[in-house]
């Protein structure tokens, strides 16, 4: 019965990775993918999507992504979107990242469910079709077509069912839920709101965002404390394991190891894709709002720099950079950059 | 004589056109990789051990960092040993099964490979299991 059950784990695993990958279903206008590699392509139809690549949309994009051939993502213009992934209660989990823009999900008898994030909210999804809308405010709105979406933010959990949006500002709880008639939301109108809002103090946007950055980078810490512990103590056990096999002979080494270590061993490279997922998120951040931040206020003020809210932005954007550098740049490789 | 030259000249072209044989990169079959990557496991240094998986592998940006790598693939856990068996190619994924021996054990494998570069051939996932516990396999993919 265990060869049986070892030979479907053998055979079925592989299979299934490779049933996950999301593929272009069709590409409009200017849509790029930034490979993991750091190399930039232009998207094309039949092109694969795979962890850690983004895809990003300029202002006369659109795409379409399939996955596991049921379900679909729809990329808006304007748009930044990430494929990433975590260790979440000893499964990996594929994450969305709606970094920027919008971005439609219909996900029909999926056999591993990703969770949704953005840089305010985390969501897990069950059978669903609905719209997430992240704004250069970094502040996030989702509305339910069909299905479930449990969405998180600052340790508030809102389930949202049929008809029912939220709308979650940065650093913030969700709001109180709406209903909503489909097909009648002004997604492009929320968009220019939140652009309205950095607009009108975009220091204090930043200065959110900042601490968004600061808990990805936490969390990066954190995580990575947590693999120097396990190493540490794994390299304990190793060392433990000779002394058995000395004491007790082999098979009792064999045991230790199948029953101790090799699950030890796979928690800790666990936590290195932990803290590796945060220091991406805090990657994108950097990358994606505060770069867009950057070119917004530099070209409004292009003739005004000495003006006060510019100059106040770019203490915040000096303040970003320090963290950034101090605490997100240690768990970076080249590559990433 | 100098007919003779351009006559050699242009066969070898068409040889070498008609083959797709390519003249920058030598071929690397599944199992020449299996070798390669058996060599690098053996080896001290786990800093470009990622070179033996497909870049689309989807943890190929996970798998850079060498800390990943002080897992079941240690340098502690030093010898590695493969015996796997390849199947034939579908959709251009060719798949090995077999066992990895270290620290003295046996582990059933699975690995996919997949060709990036005309005739070189990567590892797309692997799945390494622990009989104690099948459903918590090591996994890169």
């Amino acid at each position: 019965m265990k060869k049986v059950l070892i030979f479907i784990t053998l055979i079925f695993i592989p299979l299934f990775l490779y049933s996950q990958q999301s593929r272009f279903d069709y590409v409009e206008g200017e849509v790029s993918i930034k490979r993991v590699s750091g190399e930039l392509i232009k998207a094309q139809i039949a092109d694969v999507l795979n962890i850690g690549d983004s895809v990003i949309t300029g202002f006369d994009g659109f795409a379409e992504l399939s996955l596991e051939n049921t379900s679909k993502i729809s990329i808006d213009s304007d748009t930044v979107f990430i494929i990433s992934k975590k260790e979440k209660q000893g499964q990996k989990k594929n994450i969305f990242m709606v970094v920027l823009g919008k971005i439609g999900f219909k996900f029909d008898r999926l056999l591993n469910e990703p969770d949704i994030q953005t840089p305010a909210t985390v969501a897990g999804v069950r059978g669903t079709e609905f719209t997430v809308v992240s704004s250069l405010d970094g502040s996030a709105l989702y509305v339910v077509n069909e299905g479930s979406v449990a969405v998180e933010s600052e340790g508030t959990l809102v389930v949202l069912t049929t008809e029912e949006g939220v709308e979650v500002p940065i650093g913030e709880k969700p709001g109180e839920k709406f209903e909503v008639k489909i097909g009648s939301v002004d997604f492009s109108g929320w968009l220019d709101k939140g652009n309205d809002e950095f607009e009108k103090d975009p220091a204090r946007v930043l200065s959110d965002v900042t601490e968004k950055l600061v808990e990805y980078a936490d969390e990066a810490t954190r995580f990575f404390h947590n693999y120097e512990d396990s190493f540490s103590m794994l390299s304990e056990m190793r060392e433990n394991m000779i002394s058995i096999e000395k004491e007790k002979g082999s098979e009792a080494k064999s045991e230790y190891y199948k029953k101790e270590i090799f699950p030890k061993e796979t928690e800790t490279s666990n936590y290195v894709l932990n803290y590796r997922y945060f220091a991406l998120s805090a990657l994108s951040l950097r990358r994606y709002v505060l770069s867009s931040m950057y070119i917004d206020m530099k070209t409004k003020y292009i003739l005004d720099t000495k003006n006060p809210i510019f100059s106040k932005f770019l203490d915040e954007y000096e303040k970003f950079l320090q963290v950034y550098e101090k605490n997100v740049v240690p768990f970076l490789v080249e590559a990433d950059i | 004589m100098k007919i003779i030259l351009k006559l050699s000249s242009l066969s070898i072209i068409i040889i070498v056109l008609l083959s797709g044989c390519n003249l920058f990169t030598d071929p690397v079959s599944p199992a020449d990789r299996l070798s390669l990557f058996e060599t690098d496991l053996n080896s001290d240094s786990r800093d470009t051990i990622y070179e033996n998986f497909h870049s689309s592998a989807a943890m190929y940006n996970q798998i850079k960092t060498s800390t990943w790598w002080n897992n079941q693939f240690s340098t502690d856990n030093k010898p590695f040993s493969f015996n796997v068996s390849m199947s034939a190619a579908v959709g251009g994924i060719i798949t090995g099964t077999g066992t990895l021996t270290y620290n003295s054990l046996d582990f059933d494998i699975t690995m996919t490979f997949k060709e990036e570069d005309e005739d070189v051939w990567y590892i797309f996932t692997l799945t390494l299991v622990n009989p104690l516990d099948v459903n918590d396999p090591l996994i890169i993919n």
